[in-house]
């Protein structure tokens, strides 16, 4: 089981490297002319645009930095449990980090070209279709995902009425089989609690702020509709994957007691596959979006969209945070970047959210 | 000032006209040329706000005169929704003062007659190609 635990936060950590390495070079990604989505004059990165890249990658580097010694001392103290929460956090800030890093350096950098750039555009064009998360909810994934959780939490709650069952040594006191039970109830609740989570976060994508621009409009909705596809596969991907987790681990937990070696190895081997099959899908649809990507070049329809104005309300920490209840954005533009819209509703609730993700970290971690 | 493009308004930010206007009228248009019709709900006023990047209040502006006008229905929890193709009951002589001020504008920019009808028909026609 242990060997399970290490494999998973070392493949978290390794996920986090991977991203770390695609953020260093995503500035430079379009050529010397560009940083990030904001074209830039010839020499920037001889003058103001060094510093702003050296910065850019020290924050970047930061998620990395602070947790490594932390992980380093939990894998010491054998403490692989917490060892596994504290990089799935780690894995979920740095991705909240990461995507506002890359909008607030890509807002500093239009700041410090300013008046350099090419007149910019003024007409946005507006769609009329309203964004809802239900119209772009896969049913077929829906009913899948809902089936598999269903089958785990039945073969659980069956567990516990056989023979061996956890629930009656969880109620007599024996501790093996009331181990492997908490451990089946504790596990539930951590993938449902993940499960909402994707499903605030697919919320936040499909109502993604998105004004087309006046010219290559269609361009533009072609390149929209294909990343937001994306996107939403991906994360109906993990979502079947952390569902099929939980199936595999009460299986395991409840059953795995009774296996043969030979059993074991098939199961493992079997997970192995479906991990393959998950990596080969998202390989995949990244190829696919890479394609459009390459044909759209969105990065150069961005000059297509009105500059944005700072935001009109109270800037607070030093323009980091802002508070104006008539604003819509959850970030908004500010004298020195982005800033966190502190009355937008969509705060409270990850606010919340990340809260109870600390709770149950807690007390699983008891 | 508005184009239209199936169901997409233009928004021109510099645009001395106020953004709850150029909404609002960009809305009716669409209206009257069938692209949303009757029952069709609109975006949340939020989403429009988002993307223009404004505050909530412009937006809702733009509904409430849209509203008032009869031209939608605000249901509190399904949003706007598209009620009618016809605004509610005005005048003959209230629905000529608009006409009145555009002709008179571009009578006085030195427009000949014909090329002014031509130009009302065009926009009609335009406006109409959605009509029953």
């Amino acid at each position: 089981m242990f060997g399970v635990l290490v494999f998973a936060a070392m493949f978290l950590f390794g996920v986090r490297l991977r991203l770390l390495q695609k953020l260093w070079r995503c500035p430079l990604k379009n050529g010397e002319e560009w940083f990030l989505a904001q074209r830039v004059p010839a020499g920037f990165y001889q003058e103001a645009g060094a510093a702003l890249l050296r910065r850019y990658r020290v924050v970047a580097a930061v998620p990395l930095m602070l947790d490594l010694p932390l992980a380093v001392w939990l894998v010491v103290t054998r403490k692989f449990v917490f060892l596994n929460l504290e990089q799935m956090f780690a894995m979920v800030a740095t991705i909240v980090l990461y995507n506002v890093l890359v909008v607030h350096f890509s807002a500093r950098a239009s700041l410090l070209v300013g008046d350099q750039e090419e007149r910019p555009a003024t007409s946005v064009q507006l769609s009329m279709e309203p964004r809802r998360l239900r119209d772009h909810t896969n049913v077929a994934v829906e009913m899948a995902i809902v089936t598999i959780m269903l089958f785990a939490v039945a073969l659980s709650a069956l567990g516990s009425l056989t023979a061996n069952h956890p629930l009656v040594a969880f109620l007599s006191g024996t501790h093996g089989s009331a181990h492997a039970f908490r451990q089946c109830m504790v596990l539930t609740v951590w993938v449902l609690y993940w499960q909402m989570g994707f499903f605030l976060l697919k919320g936040v994508f499909v109502r993604w702020r998105m004004p087309l621009p006046a010219r290559r409009t269609d361009e533009f909705r072609r390149w929209r509709a294909a990343w937001l596809s994306h996107n939403l596969k991906i994360f109906d991907a993990v979502r079947v994957f952390c569902a099929m987790v939980l199936l595999v681990s009460v299986v395991w937990f409840i059953y795995g007691d009774h296996w043969s070696r030979t059993m074991r190895n098939e199961v493992i081997l079997i997970a192995v596959l479906v991990l393959g099959v998950y990596f080969v899908y998202v390989k995949r649809e990244s190829r696919r979006l890479a394609a459009i990507q390459r044909e759209l070049k969105p990065h150069e329809l961005v000059k297509e969209f009105p500059r944005p104005q700072i935001a009109r309300g109270r800037f607070l920490a030093g323009g980091l945070l802002f508070f104006n209840r008539d604003n819509p954005g959850v970030l908004v533009r500010s004298p020195g970047g982005i800033a966190l819209n502190l009355a937008h509703p969509s705060t409270y609730a990850w606010a919340a959210y990340f809260g109870g993700l600390i709770v149950l970290m807690t007390w699983i971690a008891r | 000032m508005h184009t239209l493009n199936s169901q997409f308004l233009t928004i021109d930010t510099q645009s001395r006209k106020p953004i709850y206007e150029q909404l609002a009228d960009g809305l009716k248009a669409l209206i009257a040329r069938g692209e949303l019709r009757e029952g069709v709900t609109l975006p949340p006023v939020r989403q429009l706000a988002a993307d223009l990047g404004v505050n909530l209040n412009t937006v809702a502006v733009a509904y409430r005169q849209l509203q008032t006008e009869g031209l939608i229905t605000v249901r509190h929890g399904s949003g706007a929704v598209v009620s009618s193709r016809t605004t509610s009951e005005q005048s003959e002589e209230e629905m000529r003062k608009p006409l009145r001020s555009v002709l008179t504008q571009l009578v006085l920019s030195g427009l000949p007659k014909s090329r002014i009808l031509r130009m009302v028909m065009d926009e009609l026609r335009f406006l109409m190609k959605g009509a029953h």
